[in-house]
This record gives structure tokens, C-alpha cells and sequence, in this order.
């Protein structure tokens, strides 16, 4: 049986293992991880565990006793530093290595670091040590200042403010979330935290972050606490060591393959070819679960290529972002007001008219039928659509 | 702490003594209940967690949310009058004596 080395812990990392072992495959799986925690949900920390504290029993993606029962070797707290591809081998910082006969590299992203002096001052948050760490400082400060304007940004702004912190987000581009949503509804998103008393003061470059504050090009901005939250970047470290393609993320094929034989990407890291023939790269739980199931398929035999739609979600404080889709195929897009403000839905259509992605803002409902009827490869046209007045159910219907 | 029953569709079945303020999906995943999964941590984004509840009316769970309604669809023909997500079930000492049947079987959705 060959054994199957599988590099981080996050939801990528552990599904492969699941679906491997789902699809009856006996093969040894050994799963190294840097962090000492057992494998956890990412979401919670940005979402509530920063205000609430870490519990102790957090959340984990398998029960403690998973791994025995499934005979998968799980090594906490290990760091691998090199992958040698021709020699299979990974080597450990520690010293020592373990040989492979397939290499699963799920190695997730990690927080941007600013160029900026002072950025020791403004701790970013990404594992559930972070999460402990900021819970810490939080629960003692009045004030804080977060830089960034992006998901985790806002996410972190929302929680902050829910706890009652007056909070300022510090944004350098002239709108918050402006790399990753339809303008209108980011500045929907925008006005709902605002009007929940949360500052947000864009086009500002910082300059300076002090234990105290953060300097701008637009002033200074006091703040007894000051968190990064600038976005993410994938970790490619480790692949360069294997001398593997890297071009925004670890490149993979539609097989999840790298270049070097027998050794494959999945998750936040990996630069996948999607579908429609575009290169792609997500960072959420839906494409690390379902590009896992995918590559544990052709690791047991048989050869599937990854085509799940993607879909996100962000919840900050009583906002409740869902997308369903691939917005970067988006030609054009359409408005939709729900009936309880604020309820807003973008539909983005493709070249050819067609419904390609859904945005929306508290509509669930139409969250879930759109990726319902996405995913089941139906058309949905701009023409239809309009039809029904832009009713997502009535229109499905016909 | 209320006993919980969670069943498979193969007849075995798994009692829990669920901790009070949790959800079921998080009972459900620390004690290693087959079937459950909880993708989305509790978020109510991916039905994998699609429970069938018996005599629902009889412990107080006959509501449903809109969102929670929405998110079963997605399971297709699987989702009966009994379907719900463990993830928006909290757990109280009302719930003493529930069983409930897990929806899918293996560990996988």
C-alpha cells in the first residue's frame, strides 16, 4: 500500500484523510502539522472566538479519537521544511524526515505582513493561538483599530464592535472589499457598519503602527489596540524547496497535480484550472472540503477532475454575506432589493447572459437556490430572469 | 445533561449525554456520531449535518427558520417533515429522551 503524507491540518488537509478512508482506502496516511492544536474549524476565530475567548473544548473538525479509529498518524507540532520530490522524502525542521509514495501539500495561507514599522504592534489572526492571543489584548481594550478592509478585516471590526469596542477600519483602497465583490453591495456593507458605529476611513496608506496607534498619510489614528487584518497570501514556502511551479499559489492542473510527479496541491494554496478553462484560486472551507473529496478520488483510483461551484460566506456582526459562484466570469450584473432592508442580491451574468455567480447580502433563501441550480449545471438566463422580475424562485420555476 | 439518541439508518444507534448550550451538531461531532460533519462549523451554509427528528413536537422543535429551510433543499430528495440541521438545534434538558436519525451514512457527504 502506498503511503499517502499529507502536509497541514486545516479543513483540506483532514477532509482528504476522511474521503480516503470513506472510499476505502487502507493506504497508511500520515498528516503533519505545525500547530499543536488538534485539527479545528478556521471560521470561529474571526467570528466569535476573538470576543469570546477560545473554549476549551473548540471546535474540532473530527472528534479526538478519529484519527486512531481511522489509523491515520497524526504529527502535531512538527514543521516541515523541505520536500525533496525525486528522493520522496519530506525532511522535519527538527531533524529527521519520512519517506511518501504520494504527497498531498495542503499547507493553507497565512496572514499578509505589512511592510510597516511597528507591525509587531498589530498581531494578525489565523490560528487558533492567534485567536487566544487577540482574545487576551481585546478583552482589555476600549478602542481598536484594525487595518484592512477585506472579509477577515471586517470580520474581525464586526465581532469587535458586537463586544462593544469603538473600532475604526483602516482601508488603503477608496472601498472596503473592493477585490472580491460587486462594488454595490460592498458599499451596502459598508453603510450597515457604519451605522453600527463602526469608523471606516479608506484611501489611507498607514505609515506607522505605535502601541498606541497607527499613523496614516490622513492622520493619526489613537487606538489601544491595533489588529492586522490585511488579507491572506498562500503558503508556497515549502513548495519552492520541491522546486514546484508557483504562480499566485502552488499551479496545479485540473487533476489537482503539480508538476513533480505524485505530489498534488489542495486548499487556499492551490492554483487550480477551473472549469471554464481559468486559472483559479479560493480561500474558503467549501473549495478546501470539496477539492479534498475530489483529490482523494484519483489518489484511490479514480481520476477526477475538480469542478465543485465555489461558494463563501462572511458573517460580520448582523451581516450575512453569501456567495454562490464564479464572479470572474461576470460581464454585467443586476441589483435586487429584498423586502427586509437590508436584503440585497447581485446577480452576475456572462457574456452570454447567463447567471454565473449570485452575491447577497441576508438572503439565504436565495443563497441556497442559486447554488442549488448552479451546481446542477442548469441556465439560468438574464432574459428569463427579468421575466419574473427578477424573483429567483419564480424564475427557477419555469 | 439530556440523553440524546442518535441512529443510523442501519438501525445501530449511539446515546450521548449532550452538553447543555451546545449545539447537537457539536455533541454529535465530540463524540464521533457517524454521518455528521458540520463542513461549514455550525454556520448553517452546508447541510452536513442533515438530521430526521422523531416526535419533534413532542420536545419543542417544530419551527424551523427560513434560512435553515432554505439550506435543506440543497439535500434534494432527502429531506422529509422531520428533516433539520443539527447545527441550529441547541441542546437543553428539554431535549431529554430525542432521537433523532442521522441522514447519511458514511462519514462523508
Amino acid at each position: 500500500m502506498s503511503h499517502i503524507v499529507i502536509i497541514g491540518a486545516g479543513h483540506a488537509a483532514i477532509q482528504c484523510a476522511a474521503s480516503l478512508r470513506d472510499l476505502g482506502n487502507t493506504s497508511p496516511i500520515t498528516i503533519i502539522s505545525a500547530e499543536s492544536d488538534l485539527p479545528y474549524h478556521r471560521p470561529p476565530n474571526s467570528k466569535k472566538y476573538i470576543v469570546e475567548g477560545v473554549p476549551e473544548d473548540f471546535s474540532l473538525l473530527r472528534a479526538a479519537d478519529f484519527y486512531e479509529t481511522e489509523k491515520i498518524d497524526l504529527l502535531l507540532g512538527e514543521t516541515v521544511e523541505s520536500v525533496d520530490p525525486a528522493g520522496r522524502q519530506v525532511k522535519f525542521a527538527s531533524g529527521g524526515g519520512l519517506g511518501f509514495e504520494k504527497l498531498v501539500m495542503a499547507p493553507g495561507s497565512e496572514p499578509r505582513t505589512l511592510p510597516i514599522p511597528g507591525i509587531e504592534h498589530a498581531p494578525s489572526l489565523y490560528s487558533l493561538q492567534d485567536a487566544r492571543d487577540i482574545y487576551s489584548r481585546l478583552s482589555g481594550a476600549d478602542t481598536v483599530a484594525v487595518i484592512g478592509g477585506g472579509f477577515i478585516g471586517l470580520e474581525i471590526a464586526a465581532a469587535a464592535a458586537v463586544s462593544g469596542k469603538a473600532v475604526t477600519v483602516i482601508e488603503a483602497a477608496p472601498q472596503i472589499l473592493g477585490r472580491s465583490l460587486t462594488p454595490n453591495l460592498a458599499e451596502r456593507i459598508r453603510s450597515i457598519h457604519e451605522e453600527a458605529g463602526i469608523s471606516i476611513i479608506d484611501s489611507v496608506s498607514v505609515e506607522k503602527v505605535t502601541p498606541d496607534g497607527v499613523s496614516t498619510d490622513g492622520g493619526f489614528i489613537g487606538a489601544d489596540l491595533v489588529l492586522c487584518g490585511a488579507g491572506s497570501v498562500p503558503r508556497t514556502q515549502l513548495a519552492e524547496t520541491a522546486d514546484l511551479e508557483i504562480n499566485n499559489g502552488i499551479v496545479v492542473n485540473q487533476y489537482l497535480e503539480t508538476r513533480a510527479a505524485n505530489i498534488y496541491a489542495i486548499g487556499d494554496a492551490a492554483c487550480f484550472l477551473s472549469v471554464s478553462g481559468a486559472r483559479r484560486r479560493y480561500e474558503s472551507v467549501q473549495n478546501a472540503n470539496d477539492q479534498a473529496r475530489a483529490l482523494a478520488k484519483t489518489l484511490s483510483g479514480e481520476l477526477t477532475a475538480y469542478s465543485a461551484l465555489p461558494w463563501f460566506w462572511s458573517d460580520q456582526g448582523t451581516i450575512k454575506l453569501q456567495m454562490a459562484g464564479d464572479s470572474g466570469n461576470a460581464s454585467e450584473t443586476v441589483i435586487v432589493e429584498g423586502a427586509q432592508a437590508p436584503q440585497v442580491a447581485a446577480f452576475c451574468f456572462d457574456a452570454q447572459e447567463h447567471l454565473c455567480a449570485l452575491e447577497t447580502i441576508n438572503w439565504p433563501a436565495y443563497h441556497a437556490l442559486s447554488r442549488k441550480a448552479l451546481s446542477d449545471g442548469r441556465v439560468i438566463g438574464r432574459e428569463a430572469l427579468a421575466a419574473a422580475d427578477f424573483d429567483l424562485k419564480a424564475a427557477l420555476k419555469r | 445533561m439530556p440523553q440524546i439518541c442518535f441512529r443510523q439508518k442501519d438501525g445501530s444507534s449511539q446515546t450521548v449525554e449532550a452538553k447543555t448550550g451546545e449545539t447537537l451538531m457539536q455533541e454529535a461531532l465530540r463524540h464521533g456520531v457517524t454521518g455528521i460533519i458540520g463542513e461549514c462549523g455550525g454556520s448553517c451554509m452546508c447541510a452536513t449535518c442533515h438530521i430526521y427528528l422523531e416526535d419533534p413536537e413532542r420536545f419543542g422543535l417544530g419551527s424551523i427558520s427560513e434560512m435553515e429551510e432554505t439550506m435543506l433543499e440543497l439535500e434534494g430528495e432527502d429531506v422529509t417533515p422531520d428533516s433539520r440541521l443539527a447545527c441550529q438545534i441547541e441542546v437543553s434538558p428539554e431535549l431529554e429522551g430525542l432521537t433523532v436519525t442521522v441522514a447519511h451514512t458514511t462519514q462523508d457527504t
